[in-house]
C-alpha cells in the first residue's frame, strides 16, 4: 500500500478524519475500510475510476448513507451516530453530482432556503421569509460572488445546465460551512463555464476547507492542494499532487488507463 | 411579464368571483327567498375549510393523505358527544376538539409519516378507516346511525347565536377567510418554505440542516387541527353527527376539491369546493345515479387537467411550465 | 367446548386469511410490477360477485360460474387497463388515487343500475353445502375449507409463477428496482395488461367464492379492500409471500379478535366493562397491528428497501 500521507502534521490541524469507513450494498463493497484525513484551509480533491465508491464515501461523510461500520470524526468530534441535518448544522455542506436543487423555487430563494436553516429555526408560520433583510442580503450576496446576481429571480428550473451546477454550488457556499464537499462540480459543464467555476473554487482557497470529487484531471491537478485516489472502494493513495503524480500504483491503476 | 400579469388579473377575477359568492349567498337566498340556500352554502365552505386544510399537506407538502376526513369527524363528533353529555359551551368544545386533533394527528403522523409514496396513502386510509369502524362499533354514540345534537354549540352571550342561520353563516365564511389568510402567511413563511422545499427535494432539505420529518408532522397536525375546526362547523349546521362524516369516499371528496381547483394555489380548495358542488347538482339533475357520469368525469380531470381550474387559467400562458 | 370453538374460528381466520390474500396478491403485482395504486381493485372484487352470482343463479353451475366469470370480469379489468390506467402508470401516486377512485365511483353506480335490487344473496351450491366432521367433534363448511384449498391452489401457482418463469422473473426484478423492467423486458406494455388482468381474475374469483357466504352488495368492494391495503403494508408492497404471511395473520387477527377479545379482555378488568370495550377494540385490532409493524419495520415485513 503506497502510504503517502505526509506525517510533519500537526494533529489539530485536521477538521474531517476517517477511520476503516465501511458500505455495502448487498454484499458488495461501495466504501472499504476507507482512511482519509483532511486538513483545515486545504482542497483535498478525491479522484479514481466511476463506481469506485466516491460518492458512496462522501453521502456516508454528509450522512445520507449511515456507515455499516467505522468512524467519522468532524471537527474532532464523532458524528456517524448523527443524521444528515445535523451533520449540516455542524459545518459539512455538500454539492450533488446530479443538479439538486429546488426546482419550482428561484436562485435566490433555492440560496436563501440554504441560509435560513442556519439562521434560528423555521417554525415561524406568519412572517414573510422575503422579509428577513438578513437572509436575503446574504442570498444575494452568495449569488454576486458567483456572478449570478442578475439570474437571482429566474426560477432555477428555467436555467441552463451550466447555470444550475453554479448555483448548486452557491447553495453550497451559502451555508458557510466549515467543510464544502462538492461531488464532481463541472459535470457536464462546457469549457469556458469549467475555467469559470475552477478560478471561483481557486479563490475560495484558504477560505474555505474543500473536499472535492472531480473527473477533470486538469481541474485537479490545478486545485488540489492533495489528492487521494479511489479503485474499487479502496483508498489506494494520498498524498500531494507531486507525489500522486509519481506513485507507479495510481498511475498503472486510474491514471494510466485515462 | 404583460403574459403573467394577465394570470394575475384572472386569478383576482376569479378570487372575487368565489369570495364574493359565499359573502352574498344570504342575501341572494333572502331575494330570492330560498332560504334553504344558506344551509347549502354553510356546508360548502365547511368543505372548503377541510379541502383549504389538506391543501397544506397534499398541495404545498406533497403529502398524500387518503384519511383527512378523519379530522372532520373528531370535529364533529366531539361537539356531539359534549352535547350527549348536555354541555354545549363552544369553547369547551373549541377547545377539545382542537387538542383532541392535535393528538390524534400527532400520534397518527408520527406512524404514518415514517413513511413515503403508497405506503403513506394507504397507511393514512387504513389510520382513518380504524376511527370509522370505531366509531360504528360504539352504541353508546349512537353507532352507525348517529347522534343526534339537540341544541347547538353556546357562545355564553346574546350577541352572537348558532341558531341564527345568517349569524351562523357568516361565522363559518369569517372561518374559512382566516383559513385562506393564514394559509396565505403560511406558504410565504420561513415554515412553508420548508414544507414547500420538502416536497421538492426532501433529500437536499436534509442536506441543508433541516429535520424533515419534525417539519411536516408540525404541517400534519396543523392541517388536522384546521380540518376540525370545520368539524365543529359541520355539527351546528346539521345538529347531527354520524360515521358518516369520516367516511374514506369523503377523504377521496376532499382530495378532488383539491385538485379541481388546483393543488398548492391558495384559493383552489374554495374552487374546487364550489365547482364540486356544481358539478354534483348539475350531474344529479341528469340522473339519480350520477356518480355513472362524475367517475368518468374525475378521470378525465385527471388525464387532462392534472393542474385543476388554477391549471386552467395559465394555459394560455406560453413557454415551460 | 371452547377448544371446539377456538379450532372453528380459527379456521374461519384462515379462510378469512385466504380470501385476503387472493385480493392482496392483485393488488401487490399491480403495485410492484407497474408501480400503479389500484384503489378500484376492490371493484372487480363486487363485479366478480355479481357476474359470478347471476350466472350461477341463472345456470344453477357454480363451477360454470367460476369458469365464465373470471375471464368476463379479467375482461373488463384489461378494458380498464387499456382506455385509463395505462396512460397512468408514468403518473403521480395521486392521479392514479384520484383516477381509481372515480373508477369505484362509476363501478358501485353501475352495479346499482344493472342490479337495481339491493344487492343479491346467493345459495351455496349443493355438493359443497354440507359440513363434515372434524376432530373434538367440530362440523366445518364444506364450503369454507374449498376457499382455503382454493388460497393454498393459488398460493403454490403464484410461487411457480413467481419463481420459475420469465413473468416471475420480471415480477421480482421490479419488486427489488423498477426502472430494471424497462430495461429487461420486450413488450411492457403487452406484459403490464397480462399482470393486470391476472391480478383481476384473482380478485374476481374471490369475488364469487365470498357470494354465497356474503351476498353481492354495491360496495362491498371498498371494505375489504381497505383491510387488503393493510395486509400489503404490512407484508411489504410488491412482495407476494409477504402478502400471504399479511394476509393469514391478519384474517387470524381479525376474526379471532372479534370472537374472543371479551373473554380475553375479562381476566384484566370487570366483565360487563370487557363485553362493552372488545367490539371497539376487536375493530381495531388488525389497524393496531399494522402501526407496531411498521413501527419496526417502515417497509413492512418483507418490502425491498430501496422504496
Amino acid at each position: 500500500m503506497g502510504c503517502l500521507v505526509s506525517r510533519d502534521l500537526v494533529m489539530n490541524n485536521t477538521l474531517l478524519k476517517i477511520t476503516d469507513l465501511n458500505k455495502s450494498f448487498g454484499g458488495v463493497c461501495a466504501t472499504d475500510n476507507v482512511n482519509v484525513e483532511v486538513e483545515r484551509g486545504e482542497i483535498h480533491a478525491l479522484i479514481g475510476p466511476n463506481g469506485a465508491g466516491k460518492t458512496t464515501l462522501i453521502s456516508q461523510i454528509s450522512g445520507i448513507l449511515q456507515s455499516d461500520s467505522g468512524e467519522i470524526q468532524f471537527d474532532g468530534i464523532p458524528i456517524s451516530h448523527m443524521k444528515a441535518p445535523a451533520r449540516s448544522l455542524m459545518g459539512i455542506a455538500r454539492s450533488f453530482q446530479i443538479t439538486s436543487i429546488l426546482r419550482e423555487f428561484t436562485c435566490q430563494e433555492n440560496v436563501a432556503l440554504a441560509i435560513q436553516a442556519h439562521f434560528g429555526h423555521s417554525y415561524n408560520m406568519w412572517k414573510p421569509v422575503s422579509s428577513e433583510d438578513k437572509i436575503q442580503n446574504r442570498a444575494v450576496e452568495v449569488l454576486e460572488s458567483i456572478g449570478m446576481g442578475e439570474l437571482r429571480d429566474t426560477t432555477s428550473g428555467d436555467l441552463a445546465h451550466g447555470e444550475q451546477r453554479q448555483l448548486e454550488l452557491a447553495i453550497a457556499l451559502a451555508m458557510d460551512p466549515k467543510l464544502l464537499i462538492l461531488d464532481e462540480p463541472l459535470a457536464g459543464m462546457g469549457r469556458i463555464d469549467s475555467v469559470k467555476i475552477v478560478n471561483f473554487l481557486n479563490g475560495l482557497k484558504r477560505k474555505f476547507t474543500i473536499l472535492v470529487i472531480e473527473h477533470d484531471m486538469d481541474a485537479v491537478f490545478t486545485l488540489a492542494d492533495r489528492i487521494s485516489v479511489m479503485v474499487y472502494g479502496r483508498l489506494i493513495a494520498s498524498g500531494t499532487p507531486d507525489e500522486i503524480r509519481a506513485d507507479a500504483m495510481v498511475r498503472s491503476a486510474y491514471l494510466g488507463v485515462d | 411579464m404583460r403574459v403573467l400579469n394577465s394570470l394575475q388579473n384572472r386569478r383576482t377575477i376569479l378570487a372575487i368571483l368565489v369570495i364574493g359568492t359565499c359573502a352574498l349567498a344570504p342575501i341572494a337566498a333572502g331575494i330570492l327567498d330560498q332560504p334553504y340556500y344558506i344551509n347549502l352554502f354553510s356546508r360548502l365552505m365547511i368543505w372548503a375549510i377541510a379541502a383549504i386544510s389538506l391543501n397544506l399537506i397534499l398541495g404545498y407538502g406533497g403529502m398524500i393523505s387518503f384519511g383527512h376526513s378523519l379530522y372532520l369527524g373528531i370535529g364533529a363528533y366531539t361537539v356531539g358527544i359534549f352535547a350527549y353529555y348536555d354541555i354545549y359551551n363552544f369553547y369547551l368544545q373549541l377547545v377539545t376538539a382542537v387538542a383532541v386533533a392535535a393528538f390524534i394527528a400527532l400520534i397518527f403522523g408520527g406512524i404514518s409519516l415514517r413513511t413515503r409514496g403508497v405506503y403513506f396513502i394507504m397507511i393514512t386510509m387504513a389510520l382513518t378507516q380504524m376511527v370509522y369502524f370505531l366509531s360504528i362499533s360504539i352504541e353508546e354514540y349512537g353507532s352507525d346511525d348517529g347522534l343526534i345534537i339537540y341544541d347547538r354549540s353556546d357562545f355564553g352571550t346574546d350577541l352572537i347565536s348558532m341558531d341564527n342561520p345568517v349569524q351562523r353563516y357568516y361565522l363559518i365564511f369569517l372561518v374559512m377567510i382566516a383559513c385562506l389568510y393564514f394559509s396565505h402567511r403560511l406558504i410565504r413563511s420561513r415554515f412553508g418554505y420548508v414544507i414547500r422545499g420538502t416536497k421538492s427535494n426532501e433529500t437536499r432539505m436534509e442536506v441543508l440542516g433541516y429535520s424533515t420529518f419534525r417539519y411536516r408532522l408540525v404541517c400534519f397536525i396543523l392541517a388536522g387541527v384546521m380540518c376540525a375546526l370545520g368539524g365543529v362547523l359541520s355539527a351546528n349546521v346539521e345538529k347531527f353527527v354520524s360515521p358518516d362524516i369520516m367516511h374514506w369516499t369523503r377523504s377521496g371528496e376532499l382530495i378532488f376539491m383539491v385538485v379541481l381547483g388546483g393543488m398548492a394555489s391558495i384559493l383552489g380548495p374554495v374552487t374546487g369546493a364550489l365547482v364540486f358542488w356544481l358539478l354534483s347538482e348539475f350531474f344529479s339533475r341528469i340522473t339519480e345515479h350520477w356518480h355513472l357520469i362524475f367517475g368518468p368525469f374525475l378521470i378525465l380531470v385527471v388525464l387532462l387537467s392534472p393542474r385543476g381550474i388554477d391549471g386552467l387559467l395559465s394555459i394560455k400562458r406560453s413557454g415551460n411550465e | 367446548m371452547e377448544w371446539a370453538l377456538l379450532i372453528e374460528q380459527t379456521l374461519n381466520g384462515i379462510q378469512f386469511g385466504m380470501l385476503l390474500f387472493l385480493l392482496a396478491a392483485g393488488l401487490t403485482l399491480t403495485f410492484g410490477i407497474m408501480d400503479l395504486v389500484n384503489l378500484a381493485h376492490g371493484s372487480m372484487y363486487m363485479l366478480g360477485a355479481f357476474v359470478g352470482a347471476t350466472i350461477f343463479l341463472w345456470s344453477g353451475s357454480f363451477i360454470l360460474a367460476i369458469l365464465l366469470a373470471v375471464p368476463l370480469v379479467a375482461g373488463i379489468g384489461i378494458l380498464v387497463e387499456i382506455s385509463t390506467l395505462r396512460t397512468l402508470y408514468q403518473r403521480h401516486h395521486l392521479d392514479q388515487v384520484l383516477a381509481t377512485f372515480g373508477l369505484i365511483l362509476f363501478f358501485n353506480e353501475l352495479v346499482q343500475v344493472v342490479w337495481p335490487l339491493d344487492g343479491l344473496s346467493v345459495p351455496f351450491p349443493d355438493y359443497l353445502n354440507f359440513t363434515v366432521p372434524l376432530l373434538l367433534g367440530i362440523e366445518y363448511s364444506v364450503y369454507r375449507l374449498m376457499i382455503i384449498g382454493a388460497g393454498i391452489v393459488v398460493a403454490i401457482g403464484m410461487y411457480i409463477l413467481v419463481a420459475k418463469t420469465r413473468l416471475g422473473m420480471l415480477i421480482r426484478a421490479g419488486a427489488a428496482d423498477r426502472t430494471m423492467i424497462y430495461a429487461l423486458g420486450t413488450n411492457i406494455r403487452l406484459l403490464f395488461t397480462l399482470v393486470f388482468g391476472l391480478g383481476t381474475a384473482l380478485g374476481a374469483l374471490a369475488g364469487i367464492l365470498m357470494a354465497p357466504i356474503l351476498g353481492a352488495n354495491s360496495g362491498m368492494g371498498e371494505q375489504i379492500i381497505i383491510i387488503a391495503f393493510v395486509v400489503i403494508v404490512i407484508g411489504g408492497i410488491g412482495s407476494v409471500r409477504g402478502s400471504l404471511i399479511a394476509a393469514l395473520i391478519t384474517g387470524l387477527i381479525d376474526t379471532l379478535g372479534r370472537s374472543f377479545l371479551d373473554v380475553l379482555l375479562a381476566f384484566f378488568i370487570p366483565v360487563n366493562a370487557a363485553e362493552a370495550a372488545a367490539p371497539a377494540i376487536s375493530s381495531m385490532l388488525i389497524y393496531i397491528f399494522m402501526t407496531c409493524v411498521l413501527f419496526f419495520k417502515p417497509q413492512g415485513l418483507f418490502g425491498s428497501q430501496t422504496r
